[in-house]
């Protein structure tokens, strides 16, 4: 579970990226965070995952606050970045040994875990080579396997299924599902709608910095009246915001 | 024709621009820094000109003043070609806009055309600090009039550009053979590791050859002669050298109106033969580099078991950070070759020296028992002195660049990546420590106790270096840059740690030479001073490193 508590981020003294915002991700649901380019997603992403400090509210991932026990609190989960040009002059496997070394996940643990991510994401033949010789799918399926090593029980991604081919991006929904239904929470941020629409339990859309709506895609229809495409609300919340 | 010129200009204006980078410095760091580099620079800049005055001086007594203007000319030749070398090469080959600029409207001459232009703008900073006091001493003690500096400005302005050229001739030559086969990277460091062995080649053979010239019996004759013939004698490398002094020293004549524009004259023709050369071979050299070595090999489960074991988080970030420095060419160059071939650096005046006999009383020295506290503490500041070199420490943090996030986002205590990254400079540093012992032990016959305490004061020597740059790096971490040179050689931490370094390095050397300690001294001295130092940098490094990471917003 996150909590997100009240949470304010401003950049360079005066732009409010993310104005106070409250949420609560609970165990069992896969979270979408909806907005359009720039609209304080990526900010509050890096806010949670420690990368950021906010200038005022609280983060819980599980309990654990990201500000007092980071240590602790980083352990809890795992995050894909929206770049995965990370680690580039690592080989493959290199870099899923790191990840593993990095949260103990033991020699026996890891060999399987390395064996059935490598083959769902038909990416045998590729670990022995540097990263950057991988193209941008490729970079961000290792990314997703490096984050699922230790099968952490909260998934944060930011804009996972940029640069997947259909069957890989297949995968990463068939998993993030799995991972729901382990109880597990899986919290993701995208500005893709249909991706939203099929595959979250309930979302939220920010724009501005500001919560705009939260809830089920039910509650979704219903303030946004009846039968009216996401893509037509998702236009129309934002619009009347600019 | 026009429109070629105008779009390599474009181009260079944009390039001039990226090369700069942001400074995110913080005023009051940048007045420090302002102030370190003004109270280096008086004293250097101080005794530079007095020297450049004294040499006048003595030259001026045989009649033979006009070679000052050569020796300065000559000697900042020397030194735009060597450096212009590695640093054509990281821009010419490795700079990640070049894979942007290949995809452009761009010929071959353009690009190179435009990179070469930048290079000269960074080159007449480096040459300054020799061009700038020669010119203005000798146009001063000589009572030259105005056109001798109209004439100075243009020469200064031009004469970088001929070694250049010429560096950048050599570059694409190596680069144009080396660009074969699959896999680059090597490859990539091969071309460098010969440019920089070409290098220097080339510094001991013009050292040879000057020195050759410089036979006593002939130059007794010349010097007698006077009136300035000695001139055009010792640079024979470098004609133009002869041509701008020429015009400076007549510059009161039509003569020397004549010498300046057969100087420019050179310059551009030299200029037009790189960029033709550029249209011809640098697409051979450059295209296709930048793809990686792929085998795409099937990973049996043998492998995996065989590679997939649980180690300590520490092991795992040391290694990383020794793979990284080792796979990325730019790291590669700057930070470990220079490591590797400094210590054969440092043999050169011995195979050059034209006294007989230099290298057995060096030996003979070697094994004086009286000399040995001396010896070590000069060893000690020269491993310093590398250590101060190769940046690895004072760019650690640098070189993350804008993926520093996940070393935020990891699970991991920061100073445990800190003391990994500082424990990959110190290990790195230690192969240099190697190197040295190894021509102690073989070409000076230190005895083997000598060559074991000199490592072990060596390692505390290496950890206060790597302690002191990731310090400075803490501080102000470069992150905004997106070509990995950036991080490493325009990087002012490399800097401010190399003169810091230099300054106890200096120090070390000189208090052991004034004092001559016995060897027990040496190293109770050594020890305890820069095994304090190093505990006091731990435990500074330990203070900050949370903040100082909290505070790196990207």
């Amino acid at each position: 579970m996150i909590e997100l508590k009240n949470v304010s981020k401003t950049y360079a003294g005066s732009v409010l990226a993310v104005d106070n915002i409250n949420l609560n991700i609970y165990d069992g649901e896969i979270f979408g965070f909806l907005g359009p380019n720039g609209a304080g997603k990526t900010t509050t992403i890096k806010m949670i995952t420690g990368i950021l400090k906010p200038d005022q509210g609280t983060i819980l991932i599980n309990g654990k606050d990201i500000q007092k026990e980071p240590l602790e609190a980083k352990r809890l989960f795992g995050f894909v970045p929206d770049d995965p040009n990370t680690f580039l002059r690592l080989k493959g496997i290199e870099y899923l040994n790191f990840m593993a070394d990095v949260y103990d996940v033991d020699t026996i643990v890891r060999q399987e875990r390395i064996q059935n991510l490598s083959e769902r994401f038909d990416m045998r033949s590729a670990l022995h080579d540097q990263i950057q010789s991988y193209s941008h799918g490729m970079r961000q399926k290792i990314m997703v396997m490096g984050v699922l090593i230790h099968e952490p029980p909260v998934w944060i991604l930011d804009e996972p299924m940029t640069g997947l081919d259909p069957r890989s991006s297949f995968v990463l929904k068939e998993m993030m599902r799995e991972h729901a239904d382990e109880n597990k929470t899986v919290f993701f941020s995208t500005h893709v709608l249909e991706v939203a629409e099929k595959v979250c339990d309930r979302v939220a859309i920010i724009n501005k910095g500001k919560i705009l709506f939260c809830g089920n895609m039910e509650e979704m229809r219903k303030e946004f009246q009846g039968d009216e495409s996401l893509e037509k609300m998702f236009l129309e919340l934002t619009e009347n915001e600019r | 024709m026009r429109d070629k010129i105008k779009k390599m200009w474009l181009l260079t204006k944009v390039l001039l621009k990226g090369g700069m980078g942001k400074s995110k410095m913080k005023p009051k760091w940048k007045v420090l820094v302002g102030f370190l580099v003004c109270l280096w620079l008086i004293p250097v800049a101080g005794s530079i000109v007095a020297m450049v005055a004294g040499l006048y001086d003595g030259l001026a007594s045989l009649g033979q003043e006009g070679l000052l203007l050569e020796i300065g000319m000559g000697s900042a030749s020397f030194l735009v070609l060597f450096f212009g070398i590695l640093y054509l090469l990281n821009l010419f080959y490795f700079d990640k806009d070049i894979e942007n600029l290949l995809s452009l409207p761009f010929t071959p001459g353009q690009i190179i055309g435009a990179k070469f232009i930048v290079a000269l703008v960074y080159e007449y900073v480096s040459v300054s600090f020799i061009l700038l006091p020669v010119l203005g001493v000798f146009g001063i003690k000589a009572r030259m009039g105005i056109w001798y500096y109209l004439y100075s400005i243009l020469v200064f302005m031009t004469m970088p550009a001929i070694p250049l050229v010429m560096a950048g001739i050599i570059v694409m030559i190596v680069m144009r053979f080396t660009n074969i086969g699959k896999n680059k990277d090597i490859l990539k460091i091969v071309g460098g590791i010969i440019g920089i062995i070409f290098a220097i080649g080339l510094n001991i053979g013009i050292q040879r050859f000057t020195g050759n010239m410089m036979d006593p019996s002939n130059l007794q004759q010349l010097i007698h002669q006077g009136n300035n013939s000695l001139l055009g004698k010792t640079m024979i490398l470098f004609p133009q050298v002869k041509m701008s002094n020429l015009g400076l020293l007549y510059s009161s004549s039509f003569t020397g109106l004549l010498w300046i524009l057969g100087f420019l004259a050179v310059a551009f023709l030299a200029y037009f033969i790189f960029l033709l050369l550029g249209e011809m071979i640098y697409f051979k050299g450059v295209v296709g580099l930048s793809e990686s070595k792929a085998k795409r090999k099937i990973f049996t489960s043998e492998a995996l078991q065989r590679q997939s074991i649980q180690r300590s988080v520490f092991y795992s970030c040391f290694w990383k950070e020794i793979r990284i420095l080792l796979r990325t060419p730019v790291y590669f160059l700057n930070c470990i070759v220079m490591n590797i071939l400094g210590p054969f650096f440092l043999l050169i005046p011995f195979f050059t020296a034209q006294e007989e006999g230099i290298f057995e009383e060096s030996v003979k020295l070697a094994q004086n028992p009286n000399r040995m506290g001396m010896l070590l503490g000069i060893g000690f500041g020269i491993i310093l002195f590398f250590a101060g070199t190769t940046g690895i420490a004072s760019t650690a943090l640098s070189r993350e660049g804008q993926q520093i996030f996940v070393n935020k986002m990891l699970p991991i205590d920061y100073m445990t990546q800190i003391i990994a990254k500082v424990a990959s400079a110190a290990f790195i540093g230690f192969w240099g420590v190697l190197i040295l012992a190894g021509i102690g032990i073989i070409l000076f016959r230190f005895s083997f106790i000598f060559i074991i305490l000199f490592m072990f004061l060596g390692s505390i020597g290496l950890l206060f270096s790597a302690f002191l740059g990731i310090l400075i790096d803490l501080y102000h971490p470069k992150l905004d840059w997106d070509n990995e040179q950036k991080a490493v050689k325009q990087n002012f931490n490399v800097f401010l740690h190399m003169l810091m370094i230099m300054v106890f390095a200096g120090i070390t050397i000189f208090l052991s030479i004034i004092i001559r300690p016995s060897i027990l001294y040496l190293i109770l001295g050594i020890g305890l001073v820069y095994g304090c130092l190093t505990l006091l940098l731990w435990f500074w490094v330990k203070q900050i490193s949370r903040k100082a990471f909290e505070k790196i917003e990207v």
